[in-house]
């Protein structure tokens, strides 16, 4: 099995192939399912067990991605020859990236009745299993003698109004890098005038930008950095759980609520399994898997107090996320991102 | 209200089918009228329905092309509102509203692309069709839809040119806008279904009422058929049903031919009683008088004898002269009769018979009668004639002067012609004019059989005529057949058999009648 994964493992940006040889197969050949994942194993991996305790005849093989690179990995797969190595079932945190890729027609059409809101399925071919608010965090000793901001127009006023105290000590996601971190900040863009001013601010502050949620975790954490904007809340609140020195807030402004999203692609070997495994991904047993997970958050999943719940503002599947993937808008918007990081640069 | 009737299936009633019919044991079971309807409402309906629901399919297409097309065009406007000439160069920023419009189709897949005029895709789908080959410089036809396919689906495709005047030059810019059609075939099929459920309601009450129809329009059948059934054979009253209007006009004609076969039954009935008395009493008076009896002389009791067998034959002859000519108008055999002709003819045969001498005969045609013709039959007209000249010979004097004359009258408002027998007997009393038409009545006992009269009234009724007795101005009677006359169909009376256009007055002298 390892030297077959060989050519994923050189594979630019895949981080982790993990395979799941689960207990329980008998004596019945057990069919393989590929899935290809931007998702942190651990969050998925209670989720992964349940399913193959109720699906003994599944042997489920789970690669990592980040968001960005699986959607290019799932293109490239779209053009290998039929023996290639190729995922069952396409699972990542990056809707707009999703909702291309199904848009493209590579995407399966599955018979699950609709599970969960309407704004998290799409065409009966990309299902949502997951609610996730994006949260900003911050360090709660830097916090201890001020007060929180309530939406992003008092987050950029703050940080604008003391860069001594936050330059470079602030940080959120490089959007170049990642897929999800562009979808938030495309998000913003397109739902708010503040968002240019704030993220102006948050390059004249000299932010530092991240990869991924977790390493924005830990440098705020560790007191490093005051706060991180627009990191994915599911993660956060899971670590802030075991970790008192930094808490999770939501501007109530708006909250920004992605779903992440599976789908099967046309190509799919063993359709039947993925089909089987997406269904439970919605199901009842599946959502509960997921909330018992703790790192991820149930459709059903009510985040944060009332006033962050009437704020919630869900990104819907569907045609609208194409917008910034255009060619010419993402250049621009990833030119001008560029252009206000680069103006406090050392 | 009828009673209810036991199995009413399609076929027209359980009752009448316990009763074996002759014309269904001939040729098969007849033809069920409900059926024949219901068939051919229900095949009109289905092709009503089937025209109905090609219109509806056309206008549910035709609906839901329109109202996504509208959203297409919007995103095809929406994108190019934002493509702008900047001294920095050509700026092209697809803005999230064209999206959105699109999202409001939310399962379809979405595909555009942005082109210069040499077909090189500036952003968007590579390989979207649509925009090769550019349309000629100037040629500006607004947004263009055509369907279209990509990605393996339908499409739906919104094509147009956007002119940029530069200071130079003018660069043209082309965007489709694609949209897969699932939403507009799922608004298609709901408008169609829609409608299709009210048509398909209108199409069954439709059959039901022609079900319901067809019942109630021949329940007046069912019903008469068995009134008519119930009867006993000599009941001949006429239906008490109460009929619709449509089948007043059958139970009417219905009516009436009972009432006709009601009176014909009657008049045979009594007319062979009145024969079989006739007869009867006729011949015995024969046989009394050949009784032996020492009161008469052998040759004077022959003789008398002799008078009553040639009394009876006569009689016998009225009674069949009066049969066939009532038969003959049950039984119309219609002619035209040029009158002129007939009296000549019924004189000839009158004097064939033999007339005394002493009876003077003449024919008249007054101006206005010549040429006169009725439609008619000839040999009954005949035989009313004659039975009227003989009537005149049997009962007026010895020295009769009997005329026949043609004259132009009058009966209804419409042009009739009077056959008048006239002659110088004792007239008939104004009180007995009635009862003398009627059979067997006579006035004395010269040997008539009473039916004379009778005969002359029964053609002249079965003419549309009318036979009048009235006093003649000279005494006697004038006995006269009205009849309507025939419509002259251009003809002139000079055409007609060489006769002279002038009344013609013939005389046969007395004496001279009964030589030739």
């Amino acid at each position: 099995m390892r030297s077959r994964l060989a050519g994923l493992l050189a594979a630019p940006g895949l981080i982790l192939a993990l395979c799941l040889v689960l207990a329980g197969c008998t004596e019945e050949e057990p069919q393989l399912l590929r899935i290809w994942s931007a998702t942190d194993v651990g969050a998925l991996r209670g989720t992964l067990d349940a399913f193959a305790r109720a699906n003994p005849d599944i042997h489920v093989e789970y690669t990592e991605f980040n968001t960005s690179e699986l959607a290019l990995a799932v293109r490239d797969a779209a053009r290998a020859p039929e023996r290639a190595i190729r995922p069952d079932v396409v699972i990542s945190s990056a809707a707009d990236l999703q909702v291309d890729l199904v848009n493209d027609g590579l995407a399966r059409r599955l018979d699950i009745g609709a599970a969960g809101p309407d704004w998290a399925n799409w065409r009966g071919e990309l299902f949502g299993f997951t609610a996730e608010p994006v949260a900003m965090i911050y360090n709660v000793d830097a916090f201890a003698d001020r007060s929180l901001p309530r939406s992003r127009s008092e987050l950029a006023s703050m940080i604008r109004d003391a860069p001594e105290i936050y330059d470079r000590r602030v940080g959120t996601y490089d959007i170049e890098r990642s897929g999800v971190g562009y979808m938030f900040a495309t998000q913003d863009a397109a739902r708010g005038y503040q968002s240019t001013r704030l993220v102006e601010t948050l390059g004249r502050a000299g932010a530092r930008t991240f990869c991924c949620t977790n390493l924005m975790i830990e440098e705020v954490a560790s007191g490093r950095m005051m706060l991180a904007y627009n990191v994915i809340g599911s993660y956060a609140l899971a670590a802030a759980e075991g970790d008192p020195r930094f808490a999770v807030h939501f501007l109530s402004d708006y909250t920004l609520v992605f779903a992440r999203s599976a789908f099967v692609p046309v190509w799919a070997a063993a359709p039947d399994a993925a089909e089987r495994f997406v269904a439970y991904l919605v199901s009842d047993e599946g959502q509960a898997a997921i909330e018992a997970g703790g790192q991820l958050l149930p459709l059903a999943a009510a985040a944060g107090d009332a006033e962050a719940k009437a704020s919630r503002m869900p990104v819907r599947l569907g045609p609208g996320l194409l917008t910034f993937l255009d060619q010419l808008k993402k250049a621009r918007f990833l030119h001008e991102w560029r252009l206000s990081f680069m103006v406090q640069a050392p | 209200m009828a009673e209810p009737r036991p199995g009413g299936g399609a076929d027209g009633g359980g009752a009448a089918a316990t009763v074996t019919r002759p014309h269904g044991t001939r040729s098969g079971r007849p033809y069920s009228l409900k059926r024949r309807l219901a068939a051919g409402a229900s095949g009109l309906f289905a092709v009503i329905v089937a025209l109905l629901s090609i219109g509806l399919w056309r206008y549910s297409q035709a609906a839901a092309d329109r109202t996504y097309d509208l959203i297409l065009t919007g995103a095809a406007i929406a994108i190019q509102e934002r493509i702008a000439l900047t001294p920095a160069g050509l700026e092209i920023d697809v803005p999230v509203s064209a999206f959105e419009i699109l999202a409001l189709a939310p399962d379809d897949r979405v595909f555009y692309r942005i082109a210069d005029e040499t077909g090189v895709t500036l952003t968007g789908d590579d390989g979207l069709p649509g925009l090769t080959p550019p349309p000629e410089a100037g040629a500006r036809d607004g947004i263009r839809l055509t369907a279209a396919r990509f990605g393996g689906e339908p499409l739906r495709l919104a094509v147009s040119w956007l002119d940029l005047p530069d200071a130079s030059r003018v660069t043209r810019i082309g965007i489709a806008v694609g949209q897969t059609t699932l939403a507009r075939r799922d608004m298609r099929n709901d408008l169609f279904l829609k409608g299709l459920i009210p048509l398909a309601a209108v199409a069954v009450a439709g059959l039901f009422a022609v079900r319901t129809g067809v019942a109630l329009a021949i329940r007046p059948l069912v019903d008469i058929e068995r009134d008519i059934r119930r009867r006993a054979p000599s009941d001949l009253s006429p239906l008490t049903i109460a009929p619709p209007r449509e089948s007043d006009a059958l139970v009417g004609a219905i009516n009436d031919f009972m009432r006709r076969l009601g009176a014909s039954r009657d008049n045979a009935q009594s007319f062979i009683a009145d024969v079989a008395h006739q007869l009867r009493t006729s011949l015995f008076g024969v046989e009394s008088t050949l009784e032996p009896t020492a009161a008469m002389p052998p040759e004077e009791q022959l003789a008398k004898g002799r008078e009553r067998v040639r009394r009876t034959i006569h009689l016998t002859n009225q009674l069949l002269s009066h049969a066939m000519v009532i038969h003959r108008a049950d039984n119309p055999e219609e002619t035209e009769v040029d009158l002129a002709a007939l009296f000549r003819r019924t004189l000839e045969d009158t004097l064939r018979d033999g007339v005394p001498d002493t009876i003077a005969l003449g024919v008249e045609v007054e101006p206005g009668a010549d040429g006169a013709r009725v439609i008619g039959d000839p040999v009954a007209l005949r035989e009313a004639l004659k039975n009227l000249i003989d009537n005149a010979i049997r009962h007026g004097p010895a020295d009769n002067t009997i005329e026949l004359r043609l004259a132009a009258s009058q009966i209804g408002g419409r042009a009739a012609v009077d056959l008048v027998v006239a002659d110088r007997g004792p007239g008939i009393a104004e009180v007995d004019k009635a009862a003398v038409l009627q059979r067997f009545v006579t006035r004395d006992d010269r040997g008539g059989s009473g039916l004379g009269l009778a005969i002359a009234a029964a053609v002249a009724e079965g003419h549309k005529g009318r036979l009048l007795l009235r006093d003649a101005a000279e005494g006697g009677l004038e006995a006269v057949l009205v009849l309507p006359r025939a419509v002259q169909r251009g003809r002139s009376p000079s055409q007609e058999q060489g006769r002279s256009p002038s009344p013609e007055r013939g005389r046969i002298p007395p004496g001279a009648a009964g030589r030739g």
